[in-house]
């Protein structure tokens, strides 16, 4: 063999050798960090969860059930009254529940165009009631995965929460169904945690389911704690009311002492802790609202008086009197609506007297001085008329106007066009013709077992 | 038998030890190698086994290396041979070892002798010089290897004798040395990655050495780019990818380049840059290739030295993505103004090049995150030699150039108010008015009394310096930003505030409510190791400070005039729209500091491997502050009772990155290069904000807030991949790669494996093949073909199923609470975008003509989509799900062309042509998923995405004859259609530059066209009112039409306001002289340049809006003007400095 043939021979070998060599040893780093990175890449990626957020696991205790239950307690407080509360989330122009069905009927007025087309439109979009419907669903929402909680990890807790959780899902059955359209969505979540869809529930299934969650409430009710009871009682009745079996709601009531009321106390400060009228710059109390309204501010009745608090494009802001304070109780029920509810019961039975009575003692013992005894007006359509008068002083701005304009109509048969607002709004447009809001239209597009209202009646 | 020994390990150290030197005069070798030790161990295979692998322990103090060896020899018991003539024996020498192989120990003991160990074919081991004995049948060929018109020296190359295996590569500085080459004429042929294979005639002499310097002549200059990859750098040559590179240097020194957004806008084809606002300060949207995500940031990344920049603009939301609060946050949404952008953190004085891989075939390596694409920065740094100071001062001038409508005021009888009252034609119709007297109309942006737009002036100064010497190099920079915007207190609102303020001076924050300054800086030091190895540190530091309250609303506001100078000096009278003297005076800052540091490592300790490491962090802070005092702001309640806001959002990364190459040849025509690593980011995102309002006068504090509300949050995300890859170089012409990269991110679904993406991509130098024809035009050509797979992350909180933890005030007591925040999704995960790209390069005339063309098409699946839950669920209390369930296609082309027609010396011309074309289409959506419509905006299957629609104006009539269009004589469409595209779907740039005198001047224009873009006129539509349509009896019927329809009520249309959008705009106009050396001199500078650079010179349009670039949100697809300030013109006076 030759220097040359020896030299290219050994390099050949060589390299063939160097090449394995190398590559072998590349190979198996590589495979090491491989097999590093498989092991232990989980770990490596593993961060805590965002503040703010609670890991579901951390509820699942005790304290975390009963967090969850006052969760669902919160956020129907601003429903009903609120300010932009929780999740900082503001409740919209057309205010909380207590306040939108007032824009819908005669009590309140708003600038914005978008509440008119709520009223006017069949099809266009009911504007700033989107927002309630949105908190009025999370509130239902909450409060059944609430008692989910409570039943697996708080069993020892008082029942009042589980009551309470109960009484939550009633009183937004009910809400539903006074302000908006027959055939509203009532979405839930599964135990776990997915969207449990719903279509159209009626107006009247709403009532009996309402009925069913008063009933699992009473049953978790301590028997000691009657302003819970009362409570029921009366969001009972107003099911039954709404129902229109008048005979079932006056006994529930009867017990329910005139001086009662279930009150949400908000603690004034923060701002998301305040009502919401005490915020608002957009809605004001109205008067004679398109011709059927009432004369809530030029009556001048002792039950009602209102603060020009601010003006909008110059036009007064008016906000009643004893709800522009940072501290302010919503009443959601009363005593005085057990005995209206009676009053109205004695009329449906024509029991003149009684009902006379009843309205003229509430007027004489209801906590408001001078005001003078009622006179019978003497036909059935005038006192139907001054009860739901007496209801509208009584019960100015806690969301039952609307409700009981909606019954004089569909179950009292008085049209619509004397006792709903009508002629011209402002600007040249006009009073709609619908009682009602609908759910959001977003709801048509992301449930899809929701294709729309059953009926837009009233 | 000593010579034959010798002589066969020297020709084996000459075929596998390049590093071997034989010298021709046969003097003792000088190895590259310390004492020539290394090639043993690359050639000790015949030693395993062998006693030079016994352990030795020494501990040996100032001995003679004869004593040295003898213990060696004993331990190992070696049989060690050597001579005295070759082994300096006397040498005093020092070892310490502890268990070492007995090679090693003798490559210790032997260090610097030039003495090497050797094993004879019987097994005997001999210590030996490097040296040849004169032998007259063999010489050597040696010499360097020099690029052609640089000069500069080629590493790497590959030399070799043709039709031998004697071949070297040559060596950092150039050289080779090919040993044992037969006496006779030989062929040398030599061979570089990018240039054209040399084939030389030689003759070696025997015993002598031939000497050589080879030039070597570029393929393609464009071709020989080195691109800075996921693996570490690589020729372009070698990529299957276009990848855009920006020389940032070149670019920012001779153009208008404020920002980031500046130096990408027309510079790469595929690479859309949109402004959002004319305003100081205001950010741009950069989109590549199209929109490839339903929903999300659709942003590139953004990788500075290897380190992650968090550019998103989600995470200085505090993660919540919420668009509006890129705005100063902490201001009412009524006077917010244009966003920034966290891109233009970065000083483009600090850039060395961009480069911008495209979509996921170039951004595999890259993960789940860059599926948008990649924006890779290499910062400056220093070259050796002596310190080189720079410097640039530029003083610029802005001007508000855009034409805005007029609005207009119908004046007539009234019933009511009689005769002067303000009528409209509705008011005729309805009867408000009965006749309309007269029509007036007035801007207040037109006008010199009521105007709030000035001239605005910017100054920046730039200072560099580099040096260093080959083992430390330096570079620093410091910049410095001042400006002060076109926006201004108008000469009537002055008058109206010192008459409500008694005379007292208005503050300059209010009379200048748009200012700008910016500090930034940069060091960069290097440290090299001999040539096997450096390590550079980097860090950046920008601090910026914003002020810009109603910018954005100006505009706006104006649109919504009184139609008479006379009436509110023309600006309009309720509060929805304010004037400037509102719109000002609150004072609004947004503060920005950031710091990117990062460490890089390389080495090289052989040819055959590299490795890399690259740790980093990157850190930004944003503080924005709002201050409205009691009682200065009239329109809005919140505000004049007082308002304070402050909201502090700060984003850090952390980056690691470690990864090595390994180089194989295999035979003469195959490389294989295997390159693999991994690479971690830790990401935290923490938002505090606060707001107090009812402020008692004069008070500007938090304390003295009547109610205060507080929100703090904090999340964070962490992403961990490998890659590996594998490369095969054939002949240096075809290029075949293939590569995996795994990405886990704590943003997936629990149930989520972590995805893998794979590679592929070719590069074929076809023209260098033997088939390929030549002609003397054609430089190169080169096809290229790519595939890749990248991914885009869900949200931070995406998959988790999260409950809001507050406090509530129930029964009388504060408690906490807890309620469903968002359902999650456990089977969340990256969005998957797939690409093919194909494309060719071509180079003609000597590298005068180059161009580039590009064909792609973008798949992406698993879209990340959030369908709202329904509102009887909760929403927007329970936030919407992300889901995996729709597919995006994009395709296009992309074509540059660049060329040099003309390089004489009294004149040159060169010209960059950029065209561009995308087609967007949302492809599938899974049942049951709907997207919202967000009025104008529409996700449709088959149509781009974030499309423009409306309902269409079917015709209209005047069925009364009054020659007034009622809103019931406009009949409108059912069905909405679509109008255009989210993002423009073509761009042309044209950048012509054109030297005179030696190139001494030099002028450079920019022209930008963009089409089909979907654009909705809101900031028009809704002054409608206020138009000549809505106002003048002479108004067309069809003019009339188009308002009304706006109008209507209920189901009104857009029609008229919406429209697919063209526009061309003389983007940069630039005049520079290069002045005289002597003139230079005269203030001890080397070179000074001076340039006069104009922007946005000129636009064409039939827009019917101010300017159709502008929009305000920089952050979704949706693109629509709502009365944003346009783009102001600006002209800029430089003078560069080189010390």
């Amino acid at each position: 063999m030759s220097d040359r043939t020896m030299t290219s021979a050994a390099s050949q070998w060589s390299g063939r050798l160097w090449i394995g060599r190398h590559v072998g040893r590349w190979v198996a780093i590589v495979g090491a960090a491989v097999a590093l990175a498989g092991c232990s890449i989980k770990d490596i990626i593993t961060v805590p969860r965002p503040s703010g957020v609670l890991d579901p696991k951390q509820l699942q205790t005790y304290n975390g059930a009963i967090s969850m239950a006052n969760g669902a307690q919160g956020i129907f407080n601003v429903v009903f009254g609120g300010s932009s509360a929780l999740n900082g989330s503001g409740i919209g122009i057309v205010g909380p529940f207590s306040v939108a069905g007032g824009v819908l009927a005669d009590e309140f007025s708003t600038w914005s165009q978008d509440i008119l087309d709520g009223r006017s439109s069949d099809f266009g979009s009911p504007g700033g009631a989107n927002t309630i419907f949105s908190f009025i669903g999370n509130a239902h929402m909450n409060a059944g995965q609430a008692i989910r909680y409570l039943h697996a990890y708080a069993s020892n807790a008082p029942t009042q929460y589980l009551a309470n959780m109960f009484i939550v899902r009633a009183y937004t059955d009910i809400f539903l169904s006074e302000l908006y359209c027959s055939g509203v969505p009532v979405s839930d979540a599964s135990a776990d945690g997915s969207v449990v869809y719903t279509g159209a529930v009626s107006r009247d299934s709403l009532q009996k389911l309402a009925l069913a969650e008063f009933d699992s409430a009473l049953a978790y009710a301590p028997t000691d704690s009657a302003a819970m009871r009362n409570f029921i009682a009366l969001g009972k009745a107003r099911a039954y009311m709404n129902l229109k079996q008048y005979d079932q709601a006056a006994p529930l009531v009867a017990a329910v002492p005139t001086g009662f009321a279930y009150k949400i106390q908000y603690a004034g400060s923060p701002s998301s802790a305040q009502p919401w009228f005490y915020q608002q710059q957009y809605v004001t109390a109205v008067d004679v609202e398109g011709i059927n309204g009432l004369n809530f501010r030029s009556a001048h009745d002792p039950r009602l008086s209102f603060d020009s608090v601010a003006n909008y494009n110059g036009i007064p802001i008016w906000v009643p009197h004893n709800m522009h304070s940072s501290t302010y109780a919503a009443p959601v029920e009363s005593g005085i609506n057990a005995r209206l509810y009676e009053a109205e019961v004695l009329l449906s039975h024509q029991d003149y007297p009684g009902w006379l009575n009843k309205l003229n003692d509430l007027r004489a013992n209801g906590g408001v001085a001078g005001l003078a005894p009622l006179v019978d007006p003497g036909n059935d359509h005038d006192r139907l008329l001054l009860t739901f008068r007496e209801r509208a002083f009584w019960l100015y701005a806690t969301g039952h106007r609307l409700g009981d304009l909606r019954r004089l109509v569909r179950q009292y048969g008085i049209p619509q066009n004397s006792v709903f607002p009508i002629g011209a709004w402002r600007d040249g447009l006009q009073f709609g013709s619908f009682t009602n809001s609908v759910p959001d239209p977003l709801e048509v597009k992301y449930n899809p077992k929701y294709t729309g209202c059953i009926d837009r009646d009233a | 038998m000593r010579r034959p020994l010798v002589r066969t390990l020297a020709t084996i150290c000459v075929t596998l030890c390049p590093a071997v030197i034989l010298s021709a005069q046969n003097t003792t070798h000088l190895g590259a190698r310390a004492g020539g030790v290394a090639p043993m161990r690359d050639n000790d295979s015949n030693t395993n086994g062998s006693p030079l692998q016994r352990l030795v322990t020494l501990d040996l103090r100032k001995v003679t290396l004869d004593e040295a060896l003898a213990e060696i020899d004993r331990q190992a018991t070696l049989g060690l041979s050597y001579s005295p003539r070759t082994v300096p024996v006397d040498r005093i020498v020092t070892i310490r070892v502890t268990n070492m192989p007995a090679s090693q120990a003798l490559d210790v003991a032997l260090k610097g002798t030039n003495v090497r160990v050797t094993v004879g074919a019987t097994g005997q081991i001999v210590l030996v010089r490097d040296v040849v004995v004169e032998d007259s049948t063999t010489g050597a060929v040696e010499g360097t290897v020099l690029e052609t018109s640089t000069r500069a020296l080629v590493t790497g190359a590959t030399v070799q004798i043709s039709g031998s295996k004697i071949a070297q590569s040559t060596k950092n500085d150039g050289s080779f040395h090919l040993l044992s080459v037969p006496a006779g004429a030989h062929v040398v042929r030599v061979t570089r990655l990018g240039y054209e294979p040399r084939e030389l005639n030689v003759f070696v002499t025997g015993g002598k050495s031939a000497k050589l310097v080879v030039n070597l002549t570029p393929v393609s200059i464009h071709l020989n780019d080195v691109i800075t990859t996921a693996t570490g750098s690589q020729k372009r040559l070698e990529l299957g990818n276009s990848i855009a590179t920006i020389n940032a240097d070149s670019v920012v020194r001779n153009a208008p380049v404020k920002n980031l957004a500046d130096l990408l806008a027309a510079r790469a084809p595929g690479v859309e840059v949109l402004s959002t606002s004319g305003s100081l300060g205001a950010g741009s949207r950069i989109r590549v290739r199209g929109l490839g995500r339903v929903s999300g940031n659709s942003d590139p990344i953004v990788i500075v030295d290897g380190v992650r920049m968090d550019a998103n603009y989600s995470d200085y939301a505090g993660g919540a993505g919420t668009d509006t609060k890129q705005f100063n946050q902490a201001a009412p949404s009524s006077v917010r103004s244009a966003a920034s952008s966290r891109l233009d953190d970065i000083d483009p004085n600090s850039i060395e090049t961009i480069e911008v891989l495209k979509g996921p075939s170039a951004a595999t390596l890259y993960g789940s995150d860059a599926a948008n694409g990649v924006i890779v920065i290499k910062t400056k740094s220093g070259r050796a030699g002596p310190a080189r100071w720079a410097f640039t001062a530029d003083r610029g001038m802005m001007q508000m150039k855009a034409k805005f409508a007029e609005q207009y005021q119908a004046w007539g009888e009234s019933p009511v108010y009689g005769s002067g009252a303000a009528c409209s034609l509705q008011d005729l119709v309805s009867g408000a008015c009965t006749r309309i007297d007269s029509v007036t109309h007035f801007s207040p942006l037109n006008d010199s009394y009521t105007t709030p737009f000035t001239d605005g002036r910017t100054t920046t100064m730039n200072a560099q310096v580099s040096g260093g010497t080959d083992q430390m190099l330096y570079f620093f920079s410091g910049s410095g930003t001042g400006a002060t915007g076109v926006l201004t207190m108008p000469k009537a609102d002055m008058a109206l505030l010192k008459q409500q303020n008694n005379n007292s001076p208005i503050p300059d924050w209010q009379m200048h409510p748009n200012t700008f300054s910016k500090q930034s800086g940069q060091a960069r030091m290097t440290s090299n190791f001999g040539g096997t190895g450096n390590i550079s540190f980097t860090a950046l530091a920008t601090h910026q400070l914003q002020a810009n309250m109603g910018d954005n609303e100006v505009v706006g506001a104006a649109l919504q005039g009184s139609g008479s100078k006379g009436v509110n000096d023309g600006w309009a009278s309720g509060s929805t729209s304010p004037r400037p003297a509102t719109l000002f005076a609150g004072q609004g800052t947004s503060a920005e500091t950031r710091g990117t540091v990062s460490l890089n490592g390389n080495w090289t300790p052989s040819t055959w491997f590299n490795g890399r490491a690259t740790v980093g962090g990157d850190y930004g802070d944003r503080t924005d502050n709002y201050l409205a005092q009691r009682g200065t702001i009239v329109y809005n309640a919140p505000n004049t009772l007082g308002q304070r806001g402050r909201v502090e959002n700060n984003t850090t990364v952390y980056s690691a990155d470690f990864g090595g190459t390994v180089t194989i040849p295999a035979g003469d025509l195959w490389k294989f290069q295997t390159a693999a690593g991994a690479s971690g980011q830790h990401t935290y995102n923490k938002l505090i904000s606060g707001n107090g309002s009812n402020i008692p006068p004069g008070a500007t504090t938090f304390n003295s807030a009547q109610t205060t509300t507080l929100f703090e949050s904090f999340d964070q995300n962490v992403t961990a991949s490998w890659f590996i890859q594998e490369m095969a170089n054939f002949r240096d012409r075809l290029f075949l790669t293939g590569a995996l990269q795994q990405t886990a991110g704590s943003s997936f679904g629990d149930n989520v494996e972590a995805p893998v993406y794979p590679k592929l991509s070719l590069s074929w130098l076809v023209s260098q093949e033997p088939f390929f024809p030549q002609f003397s035009a054609l430089s190169s050509v080169r096809f290229r073909f790519a595939y890749g797979h990248a991914g885009q992350q869900p949200s931070t909180t995406g998959a988790l199923r999260t409950f809001s933890a507050q406090s509530a005030f129930l029964n009388g007591q504060v408690v906490p609470v807890a309620t469903l925040n968002s359902l999650g999704n456990s089977l969340l995960k990256p969005e998957r975008g797939t690409e093919f790209e194909g494309g060719a390069d071509l180079s003609l005339f000597e590298d005068r003509l180059t161009i580039e063309g590009t064909f792609y098409r973008k798949v992406t699946k698993d879209a990340l989509v959030a369908p709202q839950v329904p509102p009887s669920f909760g929403y927007p209390l329970v936030l919407p799900v992300q889901q995996n369930v729709g597919t995006v296609l994009n395709t296009g082309v992309e074509w540059t062309i660049n060329g040099t027609p003309i390089t004489t010396t009294p004149f040159t011309w060169d010209f960059t042509i950029g065209i561009s074309g995308n087609k967007n289409r949302l492809t599938k959506l899974n049942d049951g998923v709907f997207l919202s419509n967000n009025g104008q905006e529409a996700y449709v299957v088959g149509y781009p995405l974030s499309g423009v629609w409306t309902r269409p104006i079917l015709g209209y009539r005047d069925a009364n004859g009054d020659g007034i269009i009622s809103p019931n004589e406009v009949a409108i469409g059912d069905s909405i259609q679509y109008i255009g595209s989210g993002v423009p779907t073509h761009e042309v740039s044209w950048t012509n530059t054109v030297g005179f005198w030696n190139n001494r001047f030099r002028v450079t224009a920019m022209l930008d066209y963009q089409g089909g873009l979907g654009q909705y006129d809101q900031g028009s539509a809704s002054a409608s009112q206020h138009s000549r349509a809505w106002m003048d009896p002479s108004a067309s019927l069809e003019s009339q039409a188009l308002v009304q329809a706006y109008w209507k009520f209920p189901n009104n249309s857009a029609w008229g306001y919406d429209a697919s959008v063209s526009f061309t705009r003389l983007r940069e106009l630039t005049f520079s002289y290069d002045l005289p050396a002597s003139w230079a001199q005269k203030i001890r500078a080397s070179s000074a340049t001076l340039l006069l650079m104009g922007e946005n010179l000129r636009l064409w349009s039939s827009y019917t809006g101010a300017d159709p670039e502008v929009n305000v949100n920089p952050i979704r697809n949706y693109y629509y003007d709502s009365g944003g300030m346009p783009l102001t013109r600006n002209w800029t006076l430089r003078l560069n400095l080189g010390l």
